[in-house]
């Protein structure tokens, strides 16, 4: 006969142990699954079989930023004399974030209630379908910020070529780790409440306009700019329009915006989901 | 009524076991409202919020499965049987005692086995096969065979919602069992394929069990359960009402007792 593992999974109601069958712990876990593989399989398919249905689809993803973009520096250049430099470029970052928050997290937040049958029939760590959700809007995100290679063609003067854009990535990095944190809780908590999604929409309205995107932080007065700083989207716009157009490293305080935030709200996020998870199988 | 052929042999080895239940029971809530947050917290913090009301799919189970061996699990429509192999499997937990399991499982439960509507066929198995803990290369070795087995060559590459239901129930057995499992948990599945389909099934469940695979196996169908297992567990209400040998349980069944 084949050989058979010594290490069991023994399943209580306060959770999972790996150990000897008398229930000794200690053991090893068992050769767990290429998880990384089923997330990036679950990624991948996040994103396709959202424009599966519509040939021209994705191109819906780059035409709305670039809407709003070219209305809003209209608007705001010829009709509100808004002073900031090279504001096309400026709005488009903002923009081109936004839609990453603002389209991924009410989706990571029906993840469960959508992949509801995947979730009641097969065995795989839960945490990776609202993680996946969130990272496959960064294909969107990839393929809106060509529209920023382009833009930099027409307002060339607008960016800086420089040392600075090598930490790009780690503010979207820190942008990913921050949206994962939030959509772990508010997926779990909305299989069980079905009014966390309607939450999450009416906040992202109000954050809309708590986060500089159409307008800077440096022009609030002081007391309101300290405010702004409890949202870390804030201090990853300025860390981004800081590296792109300015070629400024990010300060400490920016950095610190953006890094305390995100781990509070992952550390809570975790939390929440740890809480939750496993009345999550039950109620899907 | 009769009694269970109680209690099991306690000579077996720790050694030659696979699953161990113990004590175990699970509770859903039963909700006349969908919850929403909002009205909990109000209604928490005015004191008048009320626990929801439980009910137990399935109280007081215990019992050992030996490895090698293939066990029935009868039972009517709501006694608990597919609770049961979810609990099994890891896709639920137990509110009360222990469920403890070893090896590496493939878990058929119910049509569909979890596929999303929008994959395709092919990235569904990809994604099951991951799930049941193979390694890329082991399902790239192993997908023709798999496809071949499923006999969906020619849909694989459509996505799963224009599937019909022996389509999904083939591809999701064909997974399941190229997944050189220790332990085989089928609920109901091989009531959707067409005859021919069935037979190949139950063709390579013996190739599974000459292998030493474990299979736990749900079926309403007699001459399955007496034609594959060794041993039946019998589900009534939630309660485990005969833990023995398949004849005499079948002959009790029937009766409908």
């Amino acid at each position: 006969m084949r050989a058979l593992t010594d290490v069991w999974v023994h399943r209580r109601p306060n959770g999972l142990s790996y150990g000897a069958l008398d229930g000794s712990t200690g053991g090893a876990r068992p050769r767990s699954g290429d998880w990384l593989h089923v997330l990036s399989v679950l990624t991948r398919n996040e994103f396709r079989a959202r424009y599966r249905a519509q040939a021209l689809g994705i191109l819906w993803s780059l035409l709305n930023p670039l809407v709003q973009m070219v209305i809003m520096s209209l608007l705001f250049t010829r009709v509100f004399r808004v002073s900031i430099p090279d504001y096309p470029v400026f709005l488009l970052i903002g923009f081109v974030v936004w839609q990453w928050v603002s389209n991924g997290l009410p989706q990571a937040t029906q993840v469960f209630v959508t992949h509801a049958d995947v979730v009641k029939r097969t065995v795989f760590p839960r945490h990776l379908l609202p993680i996946a959700s969130v990272l496959s809007y960064g294909f969107n995100f990839a393929l809106e910020s060509s529209l920023l290679v382009l833009l930099a063609f027409v307002f060339p003067q607008a960016f800086r070529l420089s040392p600075a854009l090598l930490l790009v990535p780690v503010i979207l990095v820190i942008l990913v780790v921050l949206l994962c944190g939030v959509a772990l809780a508010t997926s779990v908590l909305n299989v069980v409440y079905r009014d966390v999604a309607y939450l999450v929409s009416t906040t992202l309205t109000l954050l809309y306009w708590l986060t500089p995107i159409i307008y800077a932080v440096d022009r609030l007065p002081l007391p309101y700019r300290n405010l702004m700083l409890l949202n870390p989207l804030t201090s990853v716009l300025v860390a981004l329009r800081g590296c792109l157009m300015l070629g400024e490293v990010p300060s400490a305080v920016t950095w610190a915006g953006m890094v305390v935030p995100t781990a509070v709200v992952l550390g809570i996020g975790w939390l929440v989901f740890r809480g939750h998870e496993r009345t999550v199988l039950d109620y899907v | 009524m009769f009694s269970l052929p109680m209690p099991p042999p306690t000579d077996v080895q720790p050694a030659e076991l696979i699953i161990r239940v113990d004590g175990v029971g699970k509770a859903y809530r039963r909700f006349e409202q969908q919850p929403f947050l909002l009205r909990n917290l109000v209604l928490r913090l005015l004191g008048r919020a009320q626990p929801p009301k439980e009910f137990w799919p399935l109280r007081n189970i215990s019992f050992d499965v030996r490895r090698g061996e293939t066990v029935g699990l009868v039972g009517q429509n709501g006694s608990g049987k597919s609770t049961l192999l979810r609990l099994i499997a890891g896709a639920a937990y137990p509110n009360e005692g222990r469920i403890s399991v070893r090896g590496r499982i493939a878990p058929l439960l119910a049509l569909g086995a979890g596929f999303h509507p929008d994959m395709t066929g092919r990235e569904c198995i990809e994604i099951n096969a991951t799930a049941l803990g193979l390694r890329r290369h082991e399902i790239t070795d192993r997908f023709d065979t798999v496809v071949a087995f499923a006999e969906l060559a020619d849909f694989i590459d459509t996505p799963v919602r224009y599937y019909s239901s022996g389509m999904l129930a083939r591809l999701g057995f064909s997974v399941a069992v190229h997944t050189d499992p220790d332990l085989l948990l089928v609920d109901e599945v091989l009531a959707v394929g067409d005859h021919a389909f069935q037979l190949k099934c139950i063709e390579r469940i013996d190739q599974l069990r000459a292998g030493g695979t474990t299979i736990l196996f749900v079926s309403h169908d007699s001459e399955q359960v007496r034609r594959l297992c060794d041993r039946v567990l019998w589900l009534k209400h939630g309660r485990l009402v005969w833990d023995g040998p398949v004849a005499a349980a079948l002959e009790q069944y029937g009766k409908g007792a």
